[in-house]
């Protein structure tokens, strides 16, 4: 590690080696076949050397590079990871729970949650907002659009 | 028939009431579509797909086409406003588009780029009008290596615009081919990379993909800092770029139609594609490249001309052989088909209503979108002006049923957040989002015409040297990749990206 200049490039080269190596994997698995006649599992074992390549020259140019650290430390300071992973869970369980509650009603919870939890809004704007926007979405892509929206709960 | 006939009937069709306001609705939900980062055409176009079995087929696919062109033109407004493409092919336009409106030219920015749109998509009208079928008959003359080598350099082109490391862009092309290969294989029939996963069958979809990478990420980025939001207003008698803008223009804006159009015939081509190379083309061409990225107004009327023409090219294998070029496409085929009308050569006689129908609305869609992207720049202003916190649960709600009404699957939406990760996470390392959709895009496509090149030529790889087309694009591709490593090349590439970042 003494002469990586920038972590991040570092790291995320090191992920990349791993997938070009299961590609690689799933490739030689699915078989080569023959130049005349390539098989399916041509293209991913191509790609996945590629991959695996294109890293190792991310890394070298990190390791033959003058100095570049402090432009990668900026990126990840001051982020507010919670609003960031609040989001991110919030969007799981509404995935998880959408099917089960129906459309209505996970809509509104979410849109709650990112109005006021996320977005910082206060109580009477959050439910406004998150209530009006689940019903205005229900009219218009349920009832004029016709899309087909799972009614959970309420069907 | 003659061109007169088709001409009356045409017109006969998109002037009908129903049509004409088919074709706006189409238009302003497009053009709404391009300026709310986060949801873009294909989405869209799943969400409105269900409303057009009832009406009349000529009046589905006219209102899902102005939903397509619109969101062209609405999505350079965001570009050159926020420096937040609406959609994917108005990427470029952020590049000079954004800087024109810091150094207080927003109005120039939108106008120009309304005006090189309007003239661009009616121009790409014209020429699939006109040059519709032997256009397909040239088409049709190209074979697995010539189309496997121009999607390579296109590919090649886009990575070459790369800011920073082009070893990055390349790595990430690569990993979206591998993405676009997940599935099916169409050939041995075998299940790749699905894991067991049913869902995967199919492959991974592509609008969750883009939806994740363009608009959860996004949210996300956004939502990590505060960040106080530019939106650069302009009055209407603004608009109206300046003589030094249009004589500074209209090379790019011919350029970009021409080069658009063509690109958007070609399977995997389209807006994004067409942009970025119109951008390289003309930076290469300009007398002052190291404006570009700084405001050039070349670097905006090419790009948004190139999109919104290949609009029109894109319609060119659609309509005359059946084979949709691009996603947007795959869905107006389903549109079409659902309707009872097959796409295709015989499309002419049999259906000559839809398909000349179609066509003219396309002019009269452009008409709407020019009033709809001038004077009512203001309305759209205000929609961007809407705070931060309102708009992106509202976004990501979009996202949500966009993406689950494609296929009516809970994990589509799983793909999209995990896709919104990866995103996230790519403008954090260093790697951009636009090779990986596009190589994603070409992907299946570029897969099986290498393997069909070399069951041609018996495993030979000489068969893309023999032929002039492909050996055109691959010599290309290899002066592309090359330059960069020249290191006085490599320290005017470096010199710039720098400069721009």
């Amino acid at each position: 590690m003494l002469f990586v200049k920038d972590k991040g490039d570092f790291c995320s080269s090191l992920f990349w080696m791993a997938v070009g190596a299961l590609i690689v994997y799933e490739g030689c698995s699915l078989g080569w076949g023959a130049l005349r006649n390539p098989g399916p599992g041509f293209i991913f074992i191509l790609a996945g050397v590629l991959i695996i390549g294109f890293a190792l020259v991310v890394i070298v140019q990190d390791v033959l590079r003058k100095s570049s650290a402090e432009k990668r430390t900026s990126v990840w300071s001051d982020i507010n990871w919670k609003r960031i992973i609040s989001v991110l869970i919030s969007l799981i369980v509404f995935g998880y729970c959408f099917e089960y509650l129906g459309f209505i009603i996970c809509t509104a919870i979410l849109l709650l949650f990112l109005f006021k939890y996320v977005g910082s809004m206060g109580w009477l704007a959050a439910v406004a907002g998150a209530a009006g926007s689940a019903v205005a979405a229900y009219v218009i892509f349920y009832v004029l659009l016709m899309c087909q929206l799972p009614a959970g709960l309420l069907g | 028939m003659d061109i007169f006939e088709y001409v009356h009937i045409g017109l006969s069709v998109a002037l009908q009431p129903g049509n004409i306001f088919f074709c706006f609705m189409g238009v302003l939900i497009g053009t709404l579509i391009g300026v709310l980062p986060g949801i873009g055409p294909v989405g869209a176009m799943a969400l409105l797909m269900p409303i057009t079995f009832k009406s009349p087929p000529e009046s589905a696919i006219i209102m899902l086409a102005g939903i397509y062109y619109g969101s062209m033109y609405g999505g350079s407004t965001t570009s050159i406003l926020l420096n937040i493409p609406g959609e994917a092919a108005s990427v470029v336009s952020c590049l000079d588009g954004y800087q024109m409106a810091r150094k207080g030219k927003a109005g120039p920015a939108l106008g120009i780029a309304a005006f090189g749109s309007f003239i661009a998509g009616t121009l790409s009208v014209l020429g699939l009008m006109l040059l519709a079928p032997p256009l397909a008959d040239v088409a049709l003359k190209f074979g697995p290596p010539e189309y496997f080598t121009l999607m390579i350099l296109g590919l090649t082109i886009l990575i070459y615009l790369a800011y920073g490391s082009m070893v990055k862009a390349l790595l990430i092309a690569t990993f979206g081919i591998v993405l676009g290969a997940i599935g099916t294989d169409e050939i041995a029939s075998t299940e790749r990379m699905t894991f067991g996963n049913n869902n995967l069958l199919d492959g991974v979809g592509f609008t969750p993909v883009v939806m994740g990478l363009f608009g959860i990420a996004e949210v996300l980025s956004n939502l990590e800092r505060e960040v106080k939001r530019e939106v650069f207003s302009t009055s209407l008698k603004d608009l109206f770029p300046s003589l030094a803008d249009w004589r500074a223009s209209a090379g790019p804006i011919a350029r970009g139609s021409l080069l658009g159009f063509f690109l958007g015939i070609l399977p995997g081509g389209g807006g994004v594609i067409a942009s970025f190379t119109t951008y390289a083309i003309e930076k290469r061409l300009s007398k002052h490249p190291e404006q570009f990225g700084q405001g050039a107004i070349e670097g905006l009327a090419g790009p948004e001309s190139a999109n919104n023409a290949a609009t029109g090219g894109a319609f060119v294998p659609l309509l005359t052989l059946g084979i949709p070029p691009n996603v947007v496409m795959a869905m107006l085929l389903g549109a079409f088909m659902i309707h009872g009308i097959q796409p295709g050569p015989l499309m002419i006689k049999e259906h000559a209503d839809v398909f000349w129908g179609v066509i003219f609305s396309m002019y009269l869609g452009n008409v709407f979108l020019l009033i709809l992207n001038l004077p009512l720049i203001g309305m759209w202003v205000q929609v961007l002006k809407v705070p931060y916190k309102v708009l992106f649960p509202l976004i990501i709600l979009f996202c949500l049923i966009g993406v689950y009404t494609v296929n009516n699957n809970v994990f589509d939406i799983y793909t999209m957040i995990a896709f919104g990760v990866l995103g996230y996470l790519m403008k954090k390392f260093g790697y951009e989002g636009a090779p990986l959709v596009l190589a994603f895009v070409l992907g299946p496509l570029l897969e099986l015409n290498l393997r069909k090149s070399l069951i041609m030529s018996q495993g030979s790889f000489a068969i893309f040297f023999t032929r002039p087309i492909a050996m055109a694009a691959l010599i290309l591709t290899l002066v592309l990749l090359i330059t960069p490593l020249i290191p006085s090349f490599r320290k005017k590439r470096e010199a710039i990206a720098k400069e721009e970042q």
